[in-house]
């Protein structure tokens, strides 16, 4: 067993942490506090997965035994006793605990699947049904604002997405035939609505942590959209442009507020973008392997450097 | 100063740097860790996976170039730049120098084994297992010793059979499970440690489950025996030493039995799903809200706030959740090509 108490005891001695920290290290490497909560979240997502699948399947497998109505009723019951803890504990003024946070998100799920189920038997939206994930953005973003929860606009975000056509599933995306620039632009439009979206919650002064979820969601549906564009043989140009632009803007937002998980998108789908250009518009296996290797020494090099900034940037 | 790698107080120190973010101490605590530079797990992560594509390309490159024997020279080149690295740079784990460094041992293993010829599977295991081991040695890297160890299982998988390298896999984690009882004074041999407790259930389960099965309902004798044992032990040794890994160990052991004992009870997957994720929500309720206050030290309230990436893990969890996009049927759009109009979104249910 491994013990850095005497380390944090000469940290203290120096003054280079002070009483409260020192109190919570030593008891940490001690153990006389230890906490379980990231176990429980774990296992609790595991749940909140293994009850949505199993929702899916049973949706998917009784389409036509069970009645409609009934189902729908039925799941719209589910999702309103999920919903519920999460709006008495803000009745309350009180901090929602990991469960409740996570029974929200699986309100949220059924929710989803609920509606969509609705759509998919009554057609209520006509042609216009792709209307019905702009409506879950709503509804999501509703419930995340009045109840404080990222995971549910996580959702939120994830169905608005899917409304500018874009799905996670990139194994699809890249078969052939599907029209990649498309897809790009989508990703980029939905980035910038993102982006939006995140600029109007600022000026509003609201919640810091949503923020942060709107950026991760723009920049990386953007990075994403910048390479699909680049791989499209009209469309290089502009790909390769907007994958520069969004790689400064990135990093230097990174830098800035020391976020290095933004330097790291900057460098790493940069890199991305520019090897499979490389593989595209190069001839000769060589030549494209000299460039892509000459690439990946660029990003090491950068991707130092800029870790060499931000260390010595630390207050 | 040891040049090879940082002495053991020096990589205590780095450990303690990484852990209160050199705040305000950043000069004194650089005093102590000496000149080795190091960066964060994730910057070590992307680092790494650019080492492997680079290792991967200069690889390729000296192939097409014909060069004689490539295999040797790229593992070279790799493996003097890794030194060079370590040596006259001071780079300690920062995940380029070990991307390098595995790939040069990886293509001289199999340049050695085209060498000779043919090599059996078992000899090819076990060179690959001397091979990770030793880098996992000299970088103190716990990725590298856990799938040495796993090379390990295979070299007896292919010489034996399945379950004895399923038995192996629970006996080094065992060994891992008892050795973390002892003092140590390096973080990373406690993360070999850590890395094994956690990894060999699963492998065990996995090659265990691999070989015939003991019934009709296809459960199999070593893994129902084993996971068991092993998941309470590490439950127990968890809560006792107050250590994650144990506990996160005894998480992987449930889920493996939940999977090995699926088809007893008969019913269907969806009806599973539901009440064993209900039972599941229902006691990690029940725990959390009984470990609201204390317990001999033991809280499900959290101690510190999540960092970034545990955060971006929680979203990319959330939004990977959603359900598929449910296309109104009949409703004249084009699924699967997002050829529709308004978002143009597509999909079935």
């Amino acid at each position: 067993m491994l013990s850095l108490e005497s380390e944090y005891r000469e940290l203290y001695t120096a003054g280079v942490i002070d009483d409260a920290a020192a109190v919570r290290t030593i008891a940490a490497e001690r153990g006389t506090i230890f906490s379980v909560s990231e176990e429980l979240r774990v296992s609790i997502y595991g749940s909140v997965a293994a009850i949505t699948a199993g929702i899916g399947i049973y949706l998917k497998a009784n389409l036509h035994r069970i009645g409609s109505l009934s189902l729908i009723i039925v799941l719209a019951v589910a999702a309103a006793a999920c919903y519920l803890p999460a709006i008495r504990t803000w009745l309350r003024h009180a901090t929602r605990s990991t469960v409740r946070d996570y029974l929200l998100l699986l309100g949220a799920l059924i929710f989803s699947a609920d509606l969509g189920y609705a759509e998919s038997q009554f057609h209520w939206l006509g042609s216009h049904w792709s209307l019905y994930l702009l409506l879950l953005c709503c509804a999501h973003a509703v419930t995340a604002y009045v109840l404080d929860s990222r995971l549910v606009l996580s959702v939120s975000l994830a169905s608005l997405a899917a409304w500018f056509g874009i799905e996670g599933n990139v194994l699809e995306l890249l078969q052939k035939g599907n029209p990649l620039p498309l897809y790009g632009m989508r990703a980029l439009v939905c980035a910038g609505a993102i982006f939006a979206w995140r600029e109007v919650h600022r000026r509003l002064g609201a919640v810091r942590q949503f923020q942060e979820t709107f950026e991760h969601f723009a920049v990386n549906l953007g990075f994403c959209g910048a390479i699909a564009l680049g791989l499209g043989s009209d469309t290089r140009l502009t790909g390769v442009a907007y994958l520069v632009a969004l790689a400064v803007v990135t990093i230097r937002h990174g830098l800035r507020n020391a976020r290095e998980l933004f330097v790291i998108y900057g460098v790493a789908y940069t890199a991305l973008g520019f090897l499979c250009l490389e593989g595209q518009v190069i001839k000769g296996s060589l030549s494209a392997a000299v460039a892509g290797l000459l690439t990946i020494i660029g990003a090491v090099m950068v991707t130092w450097h800029l870790h060499r900034r931000m260390k010595g940037s630390e207050p | 100063m040891n040049p090879f790698q940082p002495t053991p107080e020096e990589q205590r120190w780095m450990a303690v740097g990484s852990r209160v973010k050199a705040a305000a101490g950043g000069a004194w605590l650089t005093e102590r860790v000496g000149p080795w530079k190091t960066v964060t797990t994730r910057m070590r992560c992307i680092l790494f996976v650019l080492g492997a594509v680079a290792a991967a390309l200069t690889t390729s490159i000296c192939s097409l170039l014909h060069m004689p024997a490539y295999m040797l020279c790229a593992g070279m080149m790799l493996i003097a730049l890794a030194e060079w690295l370590v040596m006259a740079r001071h780079f300690f784990n920062a995940g380029v120098e070990e991307a390098l460094e595995l790939a040069g041992l990886v293509l001289m293993v199999i340049w050695t084994a085209d060498l000779t010829g043919y090599l059996h599977e078992t000899a090819y295991a076990l060179l690959a297992a001397a091979a990770l081991m030793l880098a996992g040695a000299r970088f103190l890297n716990p990725l590298f010793t856990t799938l040495a160890v796993l090379a390990l299982a295979f070299a007896i998988e292919s010489a034996f059979s399945l379950t004895l390298a399923g038995a192996f896999c629970f006996a080094a984690g065992i060994v891992a499970l008892t050795c973390g009882a002892v003092p140590l004074r390096r973080p990373a041999h406690e993360q070999m440690l850590n890395f094994l407790v956690i990894a060999m259930p699963l492998a065990g389960y996995a090659w265990g489950a691999d070989g015939p099965a003991g019934n009709a309902a296809g459960v199999h004798g070593l893994p129902v025996c084993m996971l068991p044992v092993y998941g309470a032990t590490a439950l127990a040794l968890g809560v006792q030493r107050r250590r994650h890994p144990p506990i996160v160990a005894f998480l992987v052991c449930v889920g493996c039995l939940a999977y090995e004992l699926r088809n007893l009870t008969g019913l269907t997957l969806q009806v599973r799903l539901i009440a064993w994720g209900s039972a599941a929500l229902a006691l990690a309720a029940a725990i959390d809200r009984y470990l609201r206050t204390p317990r001999r030290g033991i809280t499900s309230l959290k101690l510190a706030e999540d960092d970034e990436s545990a955060g971006l893990l929680q979203l990319v969890g959330a939004a990977s959740l959603t359900p598929p996009v449910a296309q109104g049927a009949g409703s004249g759009f084009k699924g699967g090509g997002g050829t529709g109009g308004g978002g143009g979104a597509s999909g079935t249910y």
